[in-house]
């Protein structure tokens, strides 16, 4: 039998649903990647600038290290150089005495892995070398310097 | 006129308004993907030999030292870096920030003048005192690596 009253309704408006799955999909993409290039890389780093600096070819097996000056150790835009600066490896914070471990495990890890580092352009080479040795007891053969260009 | 036939149903939309959701996620999006094209991009020099120190690193190797070992001692004295290429003479480096940039252009020349006269088979070793500036470190091995030479280490912090 035959219904009679309400009639079929026909909706005439574009249908949004499979565009706003989309743009969730990317907004969700893009919050991701930033959150993890965030925790790899820290923004409070001033790095060096540098006119030859190129991009990495191989972004495989790379490991980002961090050297920030310590909280409170800078004063009008001068870094105060006796103060140990902090490391940082994945958003931890790793002590100058254990990064030769962490380097080491890594290493095996992955033989072919690539070091970043990401230094305050005014901290004092005195913290920095101690990373570069650690990097050769570990045999790392690819330190690759954060610059950006001048 | 009345129309007559199938058009003549009237949409009911019952379900909720989508518009003004869509238009901030539109937005939304458009602020990620401007955000990530703005961003400054990073590069990088690179390091084979990163420390020139005896006695590290595990691998042994026979591969024949380079026949010529050179090397660029960076000095700190009252806040301003020297930087004494091979032979030359000290030359006073000049901040990043400074417009003049002439004592820099000499290290690069210098640099430049040396590796004319010289093969590829040299190790330069960059050697700073503790109190140098990373920045200026970088400058230097951006120099050397203007000049084209191949190998370039860092040695141990000096002083």
């Amino acid at each position: 039998m035959r219904r009679r009253g309400l009639e079929p309704m026909h909706d005439e408006h574009v249908n949004v649903t499979p565009l706003i799955d989309v743009v969730m999909c990317l907004i969700i993409f893009f919050m991701i990647c930033g959150k993890l290039a965030k925790d790899e890389a820290n923004d409070t780093v001033k790095i060096p600038t540098a006119s030859l600096g190129q991009e990495l070819a191989d972004q495989r097996d790379r490991l980002i290290i961090n050297v920030v000056h310590a909280p409170g150790s800078e004063h009008e835009g001068r870094i105060d150089a006796s103060v140990e600066p902090e490391i940082y490896v994945r958003g931890e914070q790793v002590s100058q005495a254990a990064l030769a471990d962490y380097l080491d495990r890594e290493k095996r890890d992955a033989p072919d892995i690539k070091v970043i580092l990401r230094a305050d352009r005014g901290l004092a080479y005195d913290w920095i070398a101690p990373i570069l040795i650690s990097c050769a007891q570990a045999n790392i053969k690819s330190v690759n310097f954060s610059t950006k260009p001048d | 006129m009345q129309r007559h036939g199938p058009l003549r149903k009237m949409s009911i939309n019952v379900g909720p308004n989508m518009t003004p959701m869509v238009d901030i996620v539109l937005c939304i999006l458009i602020f990620f993907m401007l955000g990530a094209g703005l961003a400054v991009p990073e590069l990088f020099l690179t390091s084979n030999t990163a420390v020139d120190k005896a006695g590290l690193g595990k691998d042994v190797t026979n591969a024949q030292m380079p026949a010529v070992r050179m090397n660029i001692v960076m000095t700190r004295r009252n806040d301003v870096t020297y930087v004494k290429a091979f032979d030359a003479d000290p030359i006073k480096m000049e901040g990043i920030d400074d417009p003049d940039q002439s004592g820099n252009q000499l290290i690069a020349q210098a640099l430049q003048l040396k590796k004319a006269h010289l093969s590829d088979d040299v190790q330069v070793i960059i050697v700073p005192e503790k109190m140098v500036p990373y920045q200026d470190v970088i400058t230097v091995y951006n120099d050397c690596v203007r000049a084209r030479y191949k190998q370039v280490a860092f040695a141990a912090a000096q002083g």
